[in-house]
């Protein structure tokens, strides 16, 4: 089994392991985790550089023992949140790894939307916060005019691949998309490319066909 | 082109936080190594709640000031820190200590807490027993340091920060905020304070103490 090539960067690291990552940002830096032994090396890491963090805090007063104890019997405290229940790897979710797979669920059940030729869009998740996270499925080939991004955008590639004037990205590879790199894509021949995206801003496209674009993809 | 991620080696200093002198104010010094750790949480596993009251009485009162200066009311954060250690007992039994020291452990415990408990997010996690999971294995070391080496190391190079840089990275790392309080905060676009975490970590990875930590 390949491993990935484009890893994430430093800080989507950092804030995956101090928590400070959003559920959106988290959903797909733990894809890709699940798909890059590497990174999470580097997560193991940074969770220790909380660890040690935490151990040089001033400890506060000693805290209520016998209370502490009291709770000992207690069941495990159930999350705020229930988990996502867990979906089978079968079909069209074969390409998805967990966490991601439980996430979208039924994929042709998603709100798919093809409003321009070669891209169906679909976005996952109701209550990820502020923060988009957007399913794409890119025809086989195609090419995506020149754009750019108003924020730093991650793309989680999960089938297929694509080139982009910095390189080629296939399965587990991340993209980071910045605000000052105009580029263009073109789709691997093959299967379709999907790619997970999380955009931390709208996209500001850098010319006509781009503009059109973006009113119905985000990369 | 293929480029092959270097090897994670990670100054042996962070990989395990082991025999540590804490110097606490007031001058009492006491001494928790991660051995006895180990030995804590194989007794913990067993029911011991001697071995708990032990772990409780050097983790709680740390995990009380993570959660203050998270920003949580004392109430809460004690009801947090018994959150916490109820999953630590519940769970001792699935502790792995070749997989991470005691204190990581329960640092993520506390960590998904926050997360869950004041956030109310989901925490999305790899699953490795999933079909898709890809294996493989990451350089670990066995060697033994001192914690009060991690965190001068830690501290300094966030000392080396620009002030602004360091600002952002103590609050979300010491104080465990999210990037949008600190914003809130300072009173500045939360842009500018993600390209400022951005920036200190790209910083922090060329000193010794992140280096290699990207691959």
């Amino acid at each position: 089994m390949t491993t990935p090539v484009h890893h994430l960067p430093a800080d989507a690291l950092a804030g995956y392991a101090s928590g400070e990552a959003c559920e959106a940002e988290a959903l797909l830096i733990a894809t890709h985790l699940a798909l890059c032994p590497a990174c999470r090396g580097a997560v193991a890491k940074l969770e220790d550089l909380g660890a040690a963090t935490l151990l040089s805090l001033e400890p506060a007063p000693p805290l209520d023992l016998d209370a502490m104890l009291a709770r000992l019997d207690d069941p495990e405290p159930v999350p705020t949140v229930a988990p996502r229940p867990r979906v089978a790897p079968t079909g069209a979710l074969r390409a998805f790894p967990e966490p991601l797979r439980s996430y979208v669920g039924d994929f042709d059940g998603l709100p798919w939307k093809t409003k321009i030729p070669g891209v169906r869009s679909a976005e996952l998740g109701v209550a990820l916060g502020e923060v988009p996270v957007r399913l794409n499925v890119l025809r086989p080939g195609l090419r995506l005019p020149r754009h750019t991004h108003a924020g730093r955008e991650l793309t989680l590639v999960l089938q297929g691949g694509f080139e982009n004037g910095h390189g080629h990205y296939g399965r587990g590879d991340i993209e980071v998309g910045l605000p000052d790199d105009v580029h263009a894509m073109v789709i691997d021949a093959g299967d379709p490319c999907i790619a997970l995206s999380v955009n931390e801003g709208a996209l500001e496209p850098v010319d006509l066909l781009g503009r059109l674009v973006s009113k119905f993809v985000r990369f | 082109m293929a480029q092959v991620p270097p090897p994670l080696s990670l100054p042996k200093v962070l990989v395990q936080l082991t025999p540590r002198m804490h110097a606490r104010p007031g001058g009492t010094v006491v001494r928790v190594t991660a051995p006895d750790q180990n030995a804590l949480m194989a007794r913990i596993a067993l029911g011991d709640r001697d071995a708990f009251a032990e772990l409780f009485q050097h983790f709680g009162p740390r995990l009380q000031t993570f959660y203050l200066r998270g920003g949580c009311r004392p109430d809460q954060a004690a009801d947090l820190v018994q959150e916490v250690m109820l999953v630590v007992w519940r769970r001792a039994d699935r502790f792995d200590r070749n997989k991470a020291a005691a204190s990581t452990w329960i640092y993520t415990i506390a960590r998904n807490k926050r997360i869950d408990r004041i956030r109310r997010e989901r925490r999305p996690e790899p699953d490795p027993d999933d079909p898709a999971f890809v294996k493989g294995t990451f350089v670990a070391s066995d060697a033994v340091v001192d914690a009060a080496m991690v965190r001068e190391k830690l501290l300094a190079a966030i000392d080396e920060l620009p002030e602004q840089q360091a600002h952002v990275v103590r609050a979300a790392y010491l104080e465990g905020k999210t990037l949008k309080v600190i914003a809130s905060e300072l009173d500045t676009p939360l842009g500018t304070v993600k390209s400022r975490m951005r920036l200190a970590m790209q910083r922090l990875r060329t000193s010794e103490l992140l280096g290699g930590v990207t691959p």
